[in-house]
């Protein structure tokens, strides 16, 4: 049996919670047709989906497999990381008068839709996680 | 190092990677937006010689921002009064000679002027009116691009 220190898990929680807000917004982002075009790197779409299950699979590895915590750390990744997609799309409105209205409704839209392939794909890559460790390490079970 | 570290590790890497491209794509994002609300366009020239005869405009673009700005077209509609006679347009895509092509982009800070021919459709209205003083209005507006990364943007003048 492994030895449990809730310090270091905690810590892992949190670290993974921020870590895959940013990067499951910058991919959200990276992949928008706004923003595609803009980015410093260029990121194709097809790595939308496969980049959303792989950011809940380490966030699942990440803290030991333990699909509560995942799933909470999750679920906050997917509030951060949507309303940093939704700023983001939104930005333009803060600062151009005329633009205001429609720039923060389409922020608002995106930053719903990346809510949800952020939480819907993220705990995709849960599951699978926790399946593979099941087989992998069926002693964890 | 243990698989969570290594997972964390990747995850931070991936933070990394597509921060950096959420931060450039916003910056760049808004910065366009701030320059399709700077640039202006104003009229400076309108000559009307007579219904059968297209009429003659100048405008004004102005690039009051710091990057360079290419207008693509320009779009004018002419009224009388609150009818609709006519209108022009100038396409930078049917301008042959490079010298011409060169004159619409604009430098940071430069304006430039562009001649606009309307074309006035509603003849028979606009010979009706007579020899009364005509209210022209000309409204319109012009397509600009900032750079090929960028969709070309509408901007009503």
């Amino acid at each position: 049996m492994s030895e449990y220190s809730p310090a270091p898990a905690r810590l892992r929680l949190i670290a993974s919670t921020l870590l895959a807000s940013i990067a499951s917004a910058g991919l959200v982002a990276s992949t928008l047709s706004d923003l595609q075009n803009l980015t410093a790197f260029y990121l194709s779409d097809v790595w939308l989906l496969p980049g959303l299950i792989l950011i809940g699979v380490l966030i699942s590895i990440a803290n030991d497999d333990d699909v509560a915590r995942s799933t909470i750390a999750l679920l906050i990744a997917g509030v951060l990381g949507a309303t940093l997609v939704g700023l983001a799309i939104a930005a333009p409105g803060f600062r151009v008068e005329g633009v205001q209205t429609t720039m923060i409704d389409r922020g608002t839209t995106f930053g719903l839709l990346a809510l949800l392939l952020i939480v819907l794909f993220g705990l995709a890559g849960i599951v699978i996680s926790w399946v593979a460790g099941a087989f992998l390490r069926p002693g964890r079970l | 190092m243990t698989f969570p570290r290594v997972a964390l590790a990747t995850l931070g890497v991936m933070a990394l990677i597509l921060g950096v491209n959420l931060v450039s794509a916003t910056n760049r994002f808004v910065t366009a937006y701030d320059a399709f609300d700077a640039v202006r366009l104003e009229m400076t020239e309108f000559e009307y010689v007579g219904p059968d005869e297209p009429v003659r405009t100048v405008v004004t673009i102005t690039n009051p921002t710091g990057i360079t700005v290419e207008v693509r077209a320009i779009e004018l509609r002419l009224d009388a009064g609150i009818r609709r006679v006519g209108g022009g347009e100038t396409r930078i895509a049917r301008l042959a000679p490079q010298a011409e092509q060169d004159q619409f982009t604009l430098a940071p800070g430069e304006a430039q002027q562009f001649e606009v021919l309307l074309n006035i459709d509603d003849r028979t209205y606009v010979r009706g009116l007579g020899d009364v003083e005509i209210d022209w209005r000309v409204t319109g507006r012009f397509m600009v691009k900032l750079d090929e990364d960028i969709d070309e943007e509408w901007i009503t003048a």
